[in-house]
């Protein structure tokens, strides 16, 4: 059934992705190459206004949505049909990398722009999104625009997410003229977006230690994320005796070494574990500890895998504290179930790998993205290019140019395919049912 | 105290038309240019040195965009007016063209400093020229402009506004008096 020979005879043009891309990355940057582009700061916005720039220049027309998404879209010969939509984020984590979702939305541009200039309109409608807020960084809450797009978490709940500096996104959204109504317009029904995908980098070391030019994901690992406190009491240094303490952060520390012992273990699916931030109060040198909170991270692509991990972590907390006279609270801040993307896309993805020569391998993201969001209302793929050296959310994150040019050129043609059904691959779009019918 | 009439229709008028020949003595014709209005007025401007500017070169093509400041203005985090995201419309290369940025006063030069970052982020042009239909002086910034209407000396208490037809429907401008 699946065809060898390539898929259209369009090509993406490299140079003119990589000006794009270094364009982009001008804007945000650090004195260390880092990219500062916090969700909804200055740099973010003037991102965004960079990135409209480049749309109108491709004759693509751009507005903003309810939740502050971009979105340009190219008329289909048949209005009606579901669109194809290919997008990724321009924000970032504090001094992250270049590469980190601008790929995907550069990537995302040159695609549409490619079959702009062939003359010819696509078949079916297509998309370019350009989700904000996809870095927990800002609000604790990762991929805010898609999640508003899937209508996936309640309006309120969004805009009642705070930073650091105490500021709700609905005001910093009330700031663009966008109220609650609006938020919940930003969900678009299931059937308005046929298929999407995103070309991401990849942010671990499979691809480069395989030697591999892309990744097809099959499915998104998601996260369960736990705030543990341990409560107890804050006394001298120097005056209380070991066995009278009630240190809250020694009981931390063992749960610490606890998540990095127990994800270690051989499992059928693996489950990464992180405890990415520590808080002690009173945090002084001469105080025993008397609250302690960690933050922890765990992922993996089995819901089952991952509960388990979860249970035995949180028995271990309650252990610790039990052992030392400490009260512990426990919240959960987010527990979501692992995505499995679409398996007629990716069967079309490796098919566009197979015709055009790229040497690539099916694998699972760690790290969640907007399209898992974008599964929920539509057929979703994703596709990885290597990461130097596993390197990301971070300056020194790099990702090669042919490895951008060839994910990019599979981008296209996929979305080809998918957006102009009379030469696309038999078989891509007959397949009735499927988890988003 | 009355408003003044600085300029009335026909002033405005022969002072784009003069700015307008000058443009094309400056750049020796419009091969590479394009303008750049900032907006509200400065779109419209722009829009009117674009016709004038083909008309006179005869079949020549001289691109014209809009360019909303507000993400690059230095008192961003206190504007209490909405945040316009898609509110530029420039749907031409910058790299490498001779830009015109065209606004309707100078005053401060905040605006255009602003309107420079904004240009310099979408691309690099060859060079930036500043055309203003109204140089009212107190500058706060290193700003100076190419192409210039008229130039009246003001008080910081006055306020100059220009109109025109797109947006107020006539051609004048007034200065307002405290």
């Amino acid at each position: 059934m699946a065809p060898t020979q390539a898929l259209t005879s369009l090509r993406i043009d490299p140079e003119r992705l990589a000006r794009d891309l270094a364009g982009l990355a001008r804007i945000g940057i650090g004195d260390d190459g880092g990219v500062n582009r916090l969700a909804f700061s200055l740099a973010d916005l003037r991102g965004r206004h960079y990135m409209i720039h480049l749309l109108q220049r491709a004759g693509i027309a751009v507005h903003m949505d309810g939740i502050g998404n971009l979105i340009g879209r190219i008329a289909g010969r048949d209005p009606g049909a579901p669109a194809v939509a290919i997008g990724s984020h321009i924000d970032s984590v504090p001094g992250g990398g270049r590469f980190d979702g601008s790929v995907g939305v550069v990537a995302a541009l040159e695609v549409a722009r490619t079959i702009r200039e062939a003359g010819t309109p696509p078949d079916r409608p297509l998309e370019v999104l350009i989700f904000v807020a996809e870095e927990s960084s800002r609000f604790g809450f990762s991929t805010i625009g898609s999640s508003a797009m899937a209508g996936d978490t309640e309006p309120d709940h969004l805009l009642g997410l705070t930073d650091r500096g105490g500021r709700r996104l609905g005001d910093i959204l009330a700031r663009f003229g966008i109220d609650r109504e609006d938020v919940a317009a930003a969900r678009r029904a299931p059937g308005q977006i046929g298929h999407y995908l995103e070309l991401h980098i990849e942010q671990g070391r499979v691809l480069v230690e395989e030697g591999k030019r892309v990744g097809v994901v099959r499915a998104v690992a998601a996260p369960c994320r736990l705030k543990v406190t341990f409560i107890g009491r804050a006394d001298h240094s120097g005056a209380t005796p070991m066995e009278l303490r009630r240190d809250a952060l020694a009981a931390a520390a063992r749960l610490v070494a606890f998540v990095e012992d127990v994800c270690r273990r051989e499992r059928p699916t693996p489950v990464v574990g992180t405890v990415g931030a520590i808080e002690v109060k009173p945090g002084a040198m001469n105080v025993v500890p008397g609250e302690a909170t960690v933050w922890i991270d765990m992922r993996s692509t089995s819901r089952p895998e991952r509960d388990t991990v979860r249970d035995a972590v949180l028995d271990a907390a309650r252990r610790l504290a039990g052992d030392r006279m400490l009260r512990v609270a426990i919240e959960t801040v987010m527990e979501d179930d692992p995505v499995p993307l679409d398996p007629a896309v990716c069967a079309l993805l490796e098919r566009c790998c197979t015709a055009r020569g790229v040497p690539y391998r099916v694998m699972d993201s760690g790290a969640g993205h907007d399209a898992m969001k974008m599964a929920r209302i539509a057929r979703a793929g994703l596709l990885f290019v290597p990461s130097r050296e596993g390197v990301s959310h971070n300056p020194l994150e790099w990702t090669a140019l042919p490895d951008i040019a060839a994910g990019a050129q599979i981008l296209l043609d996929a979305v080809h395919a998918l957006a102009a059904p009379t030469v696309a691959a038999p078989g891509v779009l007959a397949a009735p049912g499927g988890p988003h019918a | 105290m009355p408003d003044v009439v600085l300029m009335d229709e026909t002033e405005v008028r022969r002072a784009l038309d003069r700015m307008a020949f000058e443009m094309l003595e400056r750049f020796r014709g419009t091969e590479g240019l394009g303008l750049i209005g900032i907006r509200t007025r400065g779109e419209f401007m722009a829009r009117r040195f674009q016709g004038a500017l083909e008309r006179l070169e005869g079949g020549a093509r001289v691109p014209a965009g809009a360019l909303d400041i507000t993400v690059y203005r230095d008192d961003f985090d206190a504007l209490q007016e909405h945040i316009k995201v898609a509110g530029s419309q420039i749907d031409f290369e910058i790299r490498g063209r001779h830009i015109i940025l065209v606004d309707d006063v100078l005053y401060t030069g905040r605006s255009v400093r602003a309107a420079i970052d904004a240009i310099m982020d979408l691309g690099r042009p060859s060079s930036i020229a500043l055309a203003v239909l109204v140089d009212r002086g107190h500058r706060e910034l290193p700003i100076t402009a190419d192409f210039v209407g008229r130039t009246v000396a003001t008080a910081r208490a006055e306020q100059v506004q220009v109109q025109l037809k797109e947006v107020d429907g006539q051609d004048r401008v007034l200065l307002m008096k405290p």
